[in-house]
């Protein structure tokens, strides 16, 4: 939200134009949120082995590898870099986890739908809902898997990854005021699914 | 993305995100105060704002826990109390370190400041005040005095003596751009890092006397001072500050490899401190960190699963009993580590002396025994490491699902249930590929020089990974019949099946083969009854396992007919050209090709194959586009293995040597890349005698890796008694200077890994599956020892070894003489190695072949006994 739109428009357009130099300058301009990204979404099994700074590094050498398609393809560059980043934390799931090619599909769609994947696997069972030391804070998470997958991925980008409504309408593909209002809903249905919790 | 910022955004969405960044940007500002100022969106703003600030409040939770603690931040600082600061000595996770001086006393002291009280929790003080006082009363020459601490400013610090001089770090990192050349060398770094042991580990027994565990031994905790002298520093006081020292991810990081196994189960004790003063000595001898530089992902796998360098192979030329003690140690059992950090420092006395030491290497016993702890520790030790453990979550939901009162409950709550189950579905898949890697292939191939067969290792499982997968497969096939209505239920159950089915084949014993055929028919049968879904390529791949396993079983006829099955699904498929399945088509081929040059009688080279060809022409197309994929280049390999009979035998055989030796090399974790490699070195070790001694020796290091890694594992090591015996023929009978010793030692060598081979085919045949193929190595081995022995004039116990062989083929109930003389698993039972089999039988006119050493033997010894029992022997069959 704090951030420099117009240096930001300029470098993007350079980057889109051939010059590859100022990849770097521009994803030191995203670097902290892809780092909330990766924070909220990165597995939680793996959140004791994978520093998010590896996931950064790792999309920032993808991402130099595969800028041919950026240039060839008109995504804006933050859709673009977070899908690298995504996929570069399938890979790592992946890697980690040993999962096959077709959980790690499924891992796409959850990474996607912005489920904190992972913290639900077995939630039946204690140990994953232990580790909540806040009953609060599970009853929210519990609250956004349950929400409509669109307005799950509204909150989390406006508030985990601090998009503004123009980058998460981007995000997502749908337009600015489809994405402001969806937004504001969101929150009520969260609200509502909070029950008491919201008031105290 | 077009519009104005009014039009784009609503009022209600703008008004919140200005709350929320005066919020964020810490404004004291409530969602009742910012409601009231804007009276028109009052009600909705009082409903939303509160579970905005609750959203903000699990943003911090996660962002905190998640990129760890964050630095000490301490604004300059001058003075502190009694103390003039002067310089900052370094800094680490929690607190900072300044060289001081205590001006009422006027001494240099050095101040290890921690960050203000408020942020340490009133239990963490204390603790820290305590640890500070049980410090300051530990004296020992070895340990740096703790003057007292105290607190100044909303700062607590403690004061201690200041040793001008180096961390042990900071000599390692000086040490490094000269590492020792020569004996001489050697000797001093081996006799210095015993010495730091000794200083260490006499210092840590005082503390550990005084009811003090260090709890952060590591080279940046030792000081070596300018006359030499070595001083432990930093008592329990840094990790007395932590919680605990599994949360804070940010600090355990840096000091995660002196972490040893049991911490990660939350035990720590004096023991453990043994393993991390080990851990430490290790990166002093080595200059490296046993688990090697690598990323902390990789480093937290690493330590907890205990792969590490073995020091032999860090430092080849330190001397031996220094890395015995470093690896006693550093064992994984805590039991089986020096009991306390006296008898490590008497050890490493005993070594600086020239005495004998107590530690002894690890027997092959100890070493299995030691492997299957690790598995078996590994869900705990999971479990408490990453909370949603794929192991955690297997074992607990097949214990609460195997009960019956769980699948009531489960039928009773249906779509709940279902959902439950895809969960542990993709736990098992996990758990599956964690066990047998991505995609088994089970191949084996021929010894070109000789026909013996050689199996080619995937990888592998225990028996005991077997009986849970098995356990949970048995709820899958209830829970399926019971909602044979569930399409995806059915589909999940024909892949456990599968998964079970790859498992036990690659177990290899027969009752296993035939427990896989069992599964496999089962996925067969369960994919075919599979409707409205595209399951060829699921089919596909059962066909190859079935075709592999019938292969292995010698229905060859049998074996066909699956790879051909599977080969017409795959080019029915509507992506027949991708990539992908082009690699399948091509590994098909190559095994239908295998199968069918087994049929043939006559060997006419592969290139008169159609599969082999059609294999090798898609092969050339996947290298061009996909050549960096490790299991096209496998695949090429192993084909190209195939062709090295043909006229450029040689230069093909080098080339295979060379792509596995590549491929061993960029996938070091990957288990059969590593086997692949010594078989090909194997192989090609039968060309030359100079050459093979190198080749053998390489694949002698490297299988042994295997084996330690994996001694349940049988298929290791018969590879690795097939290297050794070699190895000790060649040692034996070469002659020349390039063996790099003379004749006696070479004997002796050739003496223990024959002794070796023996004890580990012994161990082998003793086992509760006695795996028949240690039969012809022990009777080879056998052979090869009286041979070795004969030479050395030892009649009487060369014949020894001749009778030994014979008594274990007479024994009643034992092994069949056929089966080492024509065993199942083809000691040349066609090819070139028949052809000699058929001379050497003449020439000795017994009636069966025999394993070549022991033949020789029993033809030198001539002896008339011998001869006579041989005799019935063969009359038996």
């Amino acid at each position: 939200m704090t951030m420099d739109q117009p240096l930001d428009e300029a470098l993007e357009r350079k980057l889109r134009a051939g010059d590859s130099a100022v990849l770097g300058p521009l994803f030191e301009e995203h670097r902290a949120r892809l780092a909330r990204m990766i924070t909220f979404r990165l597995d939680t099994r793996l959140a004791g082995r994978i520093d998010p700074e590896d996931v950064l590094q790792d999309t920032f050498v993808d991402a130099e590898k595969r800028l041919q398609a950026f240039r060839d393809d008109d995504k804006p560059f933050l859709v673009w870099i977070r899908l690298i980043a995504q996929q570069t934390m399938i890979d790592l799931h992946r890697k980690h986890l040993g999962t096959r090619m077709r959980a790690a599909d499924k891992e796409v769609a959850a990474a996607q739908s912005g489920v904190i994947s992972g913290l639900f696997v077995g939630a039946t069972t204690s140990p994953s809902r232990a580790m909540m030391r806040e009953e609060a804070r599970a009853k929210i998470e519990d609250a956004l898997q349950e929400m409509d997958e669109i307005d799950r991925e509204v909150l989390m980008l406006r508030h985990f990854e601090d998009l503004s409504n123009k980058e998460a309408a981007t995000v997502l593909g749908i337009q600015e005021i489809a994405a402001s209002n969806r937004y504001v809903r969101a929150l009520g249905r969260l609200k509502g699914l909070l029950g008491g919790l919201g008031d105290s | 993305m077009s519009g104005d910022v009014e039009s784009a955004q609503g009022p209600l969405d703008l008004l919140i995100e200005e709350f929320l960044s005066l919020y964020r940007s810490g404004e004291p500002v409530t969602p009742e105060s910012f409601a009231l100022h804007h009276p028109e969106h009052r009600d909705e703003l009082r409903e939303l704002l509160p579970t905005l600030l609750a959203l903000e409040g699990v943003k911090r939770e996660r962002v905190s826990s998640g990129c760890g603690p964050a630095r000490v931040a301490l604004p300059e600082l001058d003075r502190l109390g009694d103390f003039r600061i002067e310089r900052e000595l370094g800094r680490g996770g929690m607190g900072v370190v300044f060289e001081a001086v205590q001006e009422t006393l006027d001494r240099r002291v050095a101040l290890k400041v921690m960050p203000q009280a408020s942020l340490l929790t009133g239990h963490q003080l204390d603790r820290f005040r305590q640890e500070a006082q049980i410090a300051a009363r530990l004296h020992h020459t070895n340990i740096v005095p703790v003057y007292g601490s105290g607190e100044s400013d909303g700062y607590h610090y403690y004061a201690m003596q200041f040793i001008a001089g180096q961390s042990l770090d900071q000599w390692r990192d000086a040490q490094q751009r000269q590492m020792p050349v020569g004996a001489g060398a050697w000797t001093a770094r081996a006799r210095f890092v015993a010495r730091v042991g000794v200083a260490a580990a006499s210092a840590l027994h005082c503390a550990h006397g005084h009811g003090t565990l260090h709890r952060d031994i590591k080279p940046a905790n030792f000081l070596l001072d300018q006359e030499g002298e070595v001083w432990v520093t930093d008592f329990g006081l840094a990790k007395a500050l932590e919680a605990d020292g599994m949360t804070r991810s940010g600090d355990i990081v840096g000091t995660l490899q002196y972490m040893p196994p049991e911490h990660l189960s939350g035990v720590y004790d004096v023991r453990s401190e043994v393993f991390a003063l080990g851990v430490t000595l290790y990166e002093l001898l080595a200059l490296c960190s046993p688990f090697g530089a690598s990323r902390h992902s990789d480093l937290m796998e690493r330590v907890r699963e205990q792969r590490f360098l073995p020091l032999e192979r860090a430092c080849p030329d330190a001397p031996r009993d220094l890395v015995v003690i470093i690896a006693k140690a550093m064992a994984r059992e805590p039991r089986d580590r020096y009991q306390d950090a006296e008898a490590l420092q008497q050890d490493l006395q005993a070594f600086l002396e020239d005495r004998p030491i107590i530690a002894r290497r690890l027997s092959m016993v100890s070493r299995a025994r030691r492997w299957c702890r690790r598995n078996r520790t590994l869900a705990a030790a999971v479990t408490v490491a990453m909370v949603a453990s794929v192991v955690a979550a297997v074992t607990g939901w097949t214990s609460y699902v195997t009960t019956q009162s769980a699948l009531e409950l489960a039928e009773r709550e249906g779509g709940r249930a279902e959902n439950n189950l895809k969960l542990s579905l993709s736990a098992f898949g996990d758990v599956f590929d964690r066990l047998v890697g991505r995609e088994p292939v089970l191949d084996f191939e021929e010894d070109p020089n000789t026909g013996q067969e050689l199996v080619v290792v995937q990888s592998s499982v225990s028996q005991r990974d077997v009986v849970l997968l098995r356990e949970m497969l048995a709820f899958y096939d209830r829970f399926a019949n019971e909602n044979a209505n569930s399409e995806s239920l059915r589909y999940e159950t024909a892949r456990a099946n599968r998964r079970v089915g790859a498992i036990h084949a690659q177990l290899g014993e027969p009752k296993s083969l035939e427990i896989a055929g069992e599964a496999l028919h089962k996925a067969l049968s369960g994919f075919t009854a599979i409707e409205g879904r595209d399951v060829r390529q699921d089919v596909a791949q059962v066909h190859t396992d079935l075709g592999l396993l019938s292969e292995r079983q010698r229905r060859t006829v049998r074996a066909s007919e699956h790879f051909q099955a599977a080969l017409d699904l795959l080019s029915s498929m509507p992506n027949a050209d991708a990539p992908g399945l082009q690699l399948r088509r091509a590994q098909v081929l190559f095994a239908l090709y295998r199968t069918k040059d087994r049929f043939r009688r006559r060997r006419e080279g592969p290139w008169g194959s159609v599969e082999y060809f059609a294999a090798m022409a898609i092969l050339g197309d996947l290298l061009a586009v996909d050549g960096d994929n490790p299991d096209v280049r496998a695949l090429h390999a192993r084909c190209l293995r195939e062709d090295a009979r043909g006229p450029d035998g040689r230069a093909v055989q080098d080339q295979v040597v060379e792509i596995f030796q590549e491929l061993a090399k960029e996938h070091p974790d990957r288990n059969e890349y590593q086997s692949e490699f010594c078989q090909a070195l194997l192989i090609r070790s039968r060309r030359s005698r100079e050459a093979g001694l190198a080749d053998l020796t390489l694949a002698d290091e490297l299988v042994t890796e295997l084996v330690a890694e994996q001694p349940l594992f049988r298929d290791y090591q018969f590879l690795q008694v097939q290297i050794r015996a070699k190895l000790a023929v060649l040692l034996h009978t070469t002659t020349t200077p390039l063996a790099g010793a003379d004749l006696a030692t070479r004997q002796q060598l050739a003496r223990g890994h024959l002794n070796d081979v023996i004890a580990m085919s012994e161990e082998a045949l003793r086992a509760e599956q006695p795996d028949l193929r240690f039969v012809s190595s022990l009777v080879a081995a056998r052979g090869a020892l009286g041979l070795v022995l004969l030479a050395a004039d030892d009649r009487s116990a060369a014949k020894r070894q001749a009778e030994l062989v014979l008594d274990l083929l007479e024994r009643p109930g034992g092994p069949r003489p056929e089966l080492p003389l024509r065993p199942e698993s083809g000691w040349r039972r066609n090819g070139p190695g028949r052809a000699r089999g058929e001379r050497r039988r003449a020439q000795q006119g017994e009636a069966v072949e025999i394993v070549l050493e022991f033949g020789l033997l029993l033809l030198r010894l001539d002896d008339a006994e011998l001869r006579e029992r041989m005799r019935k022997l063969t009359a038996r069959r």
